[in-house]
């Protein structure tokens, strides 16, 4: 150890070493001299300056010195070929930037544990249906608080739900977002708060003191940081909250947006109703310490095995769906990343296939310039020295664009994906920095393990002598990358191609209604507004904005149409018996009777429904004919009554008509059966608004404003939107895999394009001299241009090939993450096809060209 | 003429170490000296393989080295023995004693 440092410490100083040394052997000299006279000391002496070289030699300095030797030779020969040098770090680069982007975000999505202690223990609860093994719904509290008593693999469960009020203490309303939670909550996310505290049991219960824990992100943005904040009040839809507590930044539960968390203080009937309008909790649990998910669920499926025996009409029948709190998180965004994750890698594998295949093809053309190294005395070893720092140099530079590349696009991707989970926490990391080197590392070893196997054979100085005449090299190696980039990219193309196809298609399916002309937005409120006083605001507000100039109809409904997966419920047609077999289940949509001409939802027969403010009263409903088709075919369903859930029949419900399919929940989504129900929104204050104008539906975003805020000027308007963004942005994961993929298979295709014109560029340079002798006896240009193709076929041939082959089996293997394409499309593939000749053809037309062009005269004399 | 022989392979350092443990701190050319006198001219270190050989020794950090004046007044480069190096010669000296009592039992059997 000591040793290598005196050797570093010896190098920095190594001038004044050496000076030292020839001083002394001077001075040896000298002595010997005075002893034995100055002829005979010289004599006896030898060669002064082999002995410096030796002495110094000990300190292993020509390791060192001919190491940066070769960087510096290196970098004079990449400078010298400048245009050459560019494209080989450009290539780098590119794979290292998409591939270090990537990664970066698949870190961030994917990988980072949750910022929660202990985040491995934290599930996500769900009630699933036993007969029905799609139908996932939220929690009751009254069940939520039966499990915390029954189970004994879970330290504690905890549930939310989301609101959104208005803050009234400021000039302007503001909207917040605030989470109202059970007991337990902060405790199962083990969270400790930044200021104050969080609930204590009293503020839990029904009818206990008011208190809010607020987010650090509202202290900034609302109290400006104030460190006195907690203690004051806020108003939040004219009520007071003391605030207790703050919370750090990094608790972001259940989303980013929230603002807040209040006590839901459940009342006694909540904590008795067991039904399906209970079931509104998002919930999560904590598993006691070295638990396992299945021993969790494996307890929590007695748990509601006994429950279903207490309670049979309302638990029978469910059973409680457990999965790590992480994967629920992030959703269905996994496939999306993985899927690119893939994508970047084969692109990656491309760029370094594309430079060593670069790197080879050079040294080829190099051959003269190592052969008269290797016979002026270098080594083998010298020379694959030097080859490797050329390698390394090309990598550094390559992969420091990379990693500017990859912090930039991280940027825009922050920006462009926020709809994506926890991806504001995405940067390029040490981890990926790590990752990227050791990718440029490989790539550079990669690269000169081809190139070596060919230098220093016996021919090299053969053919220096020979003047480089008269010796065709193949090319096997490099002939192989370039086949194996195309395989490679065609991959790609077609599973891009396939992406933008399913995308189009989706984009091109009728959706059922028509949501052009149409501006949505909300207006803040809260769930203890009465009932009454919901139905006269909803009214008011629609009289207002209906009054407004351009405006044609306004509506309202519990969800945004064609963006909202409901979750079905269970009903039977009152008139019919029970069928054992299996329930019913139907969406139930929450509208008021102007949705169906607002969103231009054609009556099939009956008639429109009519909103009722009498609670008593029965209501109208209507179905979509799914529901008519698969629950009532050819049978008449006008005028009967419709029961939903075991026990809810508090509400008489009639079927007065019959709509058109619309795809409720999004393009992408089949029309499942829909009951409308119309004037259900009473319970649901805070539904959306739905206005239908004549022309651009933003222009009238300012206008609505004005008129809420001269009638309501407590409440904030928000998630004022025009509806076709919204159902725009439903698309936005497949839109997001679509454009990333047909990015990666541009580069990769264009990466492989230059590949093969290297190669291709290659072999006409090498075989001038045969193509000169053959035009000189008559052979037409073209046919040496035909030879050139072909030869560039055959490549692309075997690549592509290989690539379709590929593509057809990895596309059945990975068949979950292509939902919605159609994986056995032969367009796609035969676009594939089409692009490889196309690439074909870019790629050889400058070599072919240069063959055809070659002057006999000018190189036979040469 | 006398017989000269070339310093035995892997012995240079033991009697450089010797030398320096014996005389005190010396230059390179006083331990070649040394080493000539006092086997009365058998053993003749080059000075090819002395100066590397004390390059590696100050790596190995068994030598020290500074410059001083000689009592002729000239400047040279004077060796001092360190601890290291003194647990060095130890070891050098067994293993030299271990090899010569080998090759004895080799070219005198019993």
């Amino acid at each position: 150890m000591m040793e290598l440092w005196r050797k570093v410490t010896g190098f920095l100083r190594r001038g004044q070493l050496e000076a030292e040394l020839r001083e002394e052997i001077q001075t040896h000299l000298a002595m010997t001299a005075a002893d034995i006279g100055e002829d005979a000391a010289r004599r006896r002496f030898g060669n002064v300056t082999r002995i410096l070289e030796e002495s110094r030699d000990a300190w292993g300095w020509p390791a060192l010195e001919g190491g940066a030797r070769d960087v510096r030779y290196a970098l004079r020969m990449m400078a010298r070929r400048i245009g050459f040098s560019a494209v080989v770090i450009a290539t780098i680069a590119i794979g290292i930037g998409a591939s270090g982007s990537m990664f970066s975000l698949v870190d961030a999505v994917l990988l980072r544990p949750l910022p929660y202690p202990n985040p491995k223990r934290l599930v996500s609860l769900n009630e699933a249906r036993l007969s029905a093994d799609q139908l996932i719904s939220r929690v009751a509290p009254a069940r939520l608080e039966d499990w915390q008593r029954l189970t004994r693999t879970m330290e504690a469960v905890a549930g939310w739900d989301v609101e959104t009020f208005a803050e009234t203490t400021g000039m302007v309303p503001e909207q917040l977002h605030v989470a109202s939670v059970s007991p337990r909550f902060f405790a199962v996310l083990d969270t400790s708060p930044l200021l104050g505290r969080v609930f204590v049991p009293d503020e839990e219960r029904f009818g206990g003191p008011k208190a809010i824990v607020i987010s650090e992100r509202l202290r900034q943005r609302r109290f400006s940081g104030a460190a006195s904040v907690v203690g004051r009040t806020v108003r939040l839809e004219g009520r007071g909250y003391e605030i207790v507590g703050v919370m750090p930044r990094r608790f972001e539960f259940p989303d980013s947006s929230i603002d807040a968390w209040i006590a839901t203080q459940a009342d006694a009937d909540l904590l008795r109703d067991r039904g399906a309008s209970a079931r509104f909790y998002g919930a999560i649990g904590r598993l006691n310490r070295s638990v396992t998910i299945a021993e969790a669920r494996r307890d929590l499926d007695a748990v509601q095995r006994q429950l279903g025996s207490m309670y049979p009409t309302t638990d029978a029948g469910w059973t409680v769906r457990i999965q790590p709190l992480k994967d629920a998180l992030v959703g269905s965004a996994r496939d999306t990343l993985w899927l690119l994750c893939a994508a970047v890698t084969l692109l990656l594998l491309v760029a370094c296939a594309n430079v060593g295949c670069l790197l080879s093809a050079q040294l080829t053309s190099r051959r003269g310039e190592l052969a008269t190294r290797t016979a002026l005395g270098a080594s083998r070893a010298a020379i694959a020295r030097q080859l490797l720092a050329e390698a390394l140099a090309y990598s550094l530079l390559g992969g420091a664009s990379g990693l500017l590349i990859a912090q930039a696009t991280v940027g825009v991707m922050r920006r462009e994906l926020a709809g994506l989970p926890r991806i504001a926490t995405a940067t390029v990391d040490a981890r990926v920095v790590a990752f990227a080197s050791l990718t440029c590392v490989a790539a550079a070893v990669v690269c000169s393990l081809a190139p070596l196997a060919r230098i220093g054979r016996p021919d090299a100085i053969a053919t220096v002598l020979r003047g480089g005449r008269g010796v065709v090299v193949r090319q096997p190696i490099t002939q192989a990358l370039v086949s194996a980039q195309l395989a490679l990219a065609t991959v790609l193309v077609v599973g891009a191609t396939l992406f933008l196809r399913g995308l189009l298609a989706l984009q091109g399916t009728p959706i059922g209604f028509e949501p052009g002309d149409v501006l949505t937005l909300r207006v803040s409120a809260s769930f203890n507004e009465p009932p009454d006083e919901v139905v006269q605001r909803h009214q008011r507000t629609m009289d207002a904005l209906s009054a407004l100039p351009g405006v044609r109809s306004v509506a309202m409904s519990h969800g945004i149409p064609g963006a909202i997966a409901a979750t079905p419920a269970e009903f039977r047609l009152a008139d019919e018996p029970i069928d054992p077999t299996g329930a019913h289940f139907a969406e139930r949509r929450l509208v008021t009777a102007a949705y169906f001409h607002t969103l231009g939802i054609a009556l099939v027969s009956g008639e429109t429904c009519r909103m009722r403010t009498d609670p008593e009263h029965e209501y109208d409903a209507l179905v979509n004919g799914a529901f008519l088709d698969r629950y009532a075919p050819g049978r008449n369903v006008l005028d009967r009554s419709i029961i939903f859930g075991p026990q809810e029949s508090r509400t008489p419900i009639r079927i007065v008509g019959v709509v058109e399919n619309a795809r409720e929940e999004g393009y992408a989504r089949p029309v499942e059966p829909i009951v409308y129900l119309c004037g259900f929104l009473r319970w649901l204050p805070d539904s959306d608004f739905l206005i239908r104008v004549n022309g651009e539906p933003a222009r009238l975003a300012r206008a609505a404003r004005e008129a809420i805020a001269a009638i309501e000027p407590g409440r904030a308007v928000y998630a004022v939107q025009p509806l076709p963004d919204i159902l725009s942005a439903t698309l936005s994961q497949y839109r997001l895999r679509t454009v990333l993929l047909g990015a990666f298979s541009i580069i990769a295709l264009t990466l492989a394009a230059v590949g093969l014109w290297g190669v291709m560029a290659y072999m006409v340079s090498q075989r001038r001299r045969e193509f000169a002798v053959r035009l000189a006896l008559g052979a037409q240009p073209i046919a040496i241009a035909l030879q050139i193709a072909r030869s560039a076929g055959m490549v692309t041939m075997a690549g592509g090939g290989v690539g379709l082959l590929t593509t057809a089996a990895a596309l059945r293997m990975s068949r979950a993450l292509m939902a919605g394409v159609q994986i056995s499309d032969p367009t796609a593939y035969l676009i594939g096809v089409a692009a490889l000749l196309g690439t074909v053809v870019v790629a050889s037309i400058s070599p072919g060209w240069r063959a055809m062009s070659v002057d006999p005269v000018e190189i036979l004399r040469d | 003429m006398e017989s000269r022989t070339d310093v035995p392979p892997g012995t240079l350092y033991m009697l450089v170490l010797t030398t320096l443990a014996q005389i005190g701190p010396l230059h390179g050319y006083g331990i070649a000296q040394h080493i000539r006198q006092t086997t009365r001219d058998v053993l003749r270190i080059e000075e090819g393989t002395l100066y590397p050989a004390l390059q590696r020794m100050l790596i190995k950090g068994w030598v020290k080295a500074a410059w001083r004046h000689t009592e002729n007044n000239r400047r040279a480069r004077y060796y001092t023995l360190t601890p290291a190096g003194r647990a060095q010669l130890t070891i050098e000296i067994a293993q030299f004693e271990r090899a010569t009592a080998a090759i004895r039992r080799v070219i005198q059997p019993a």
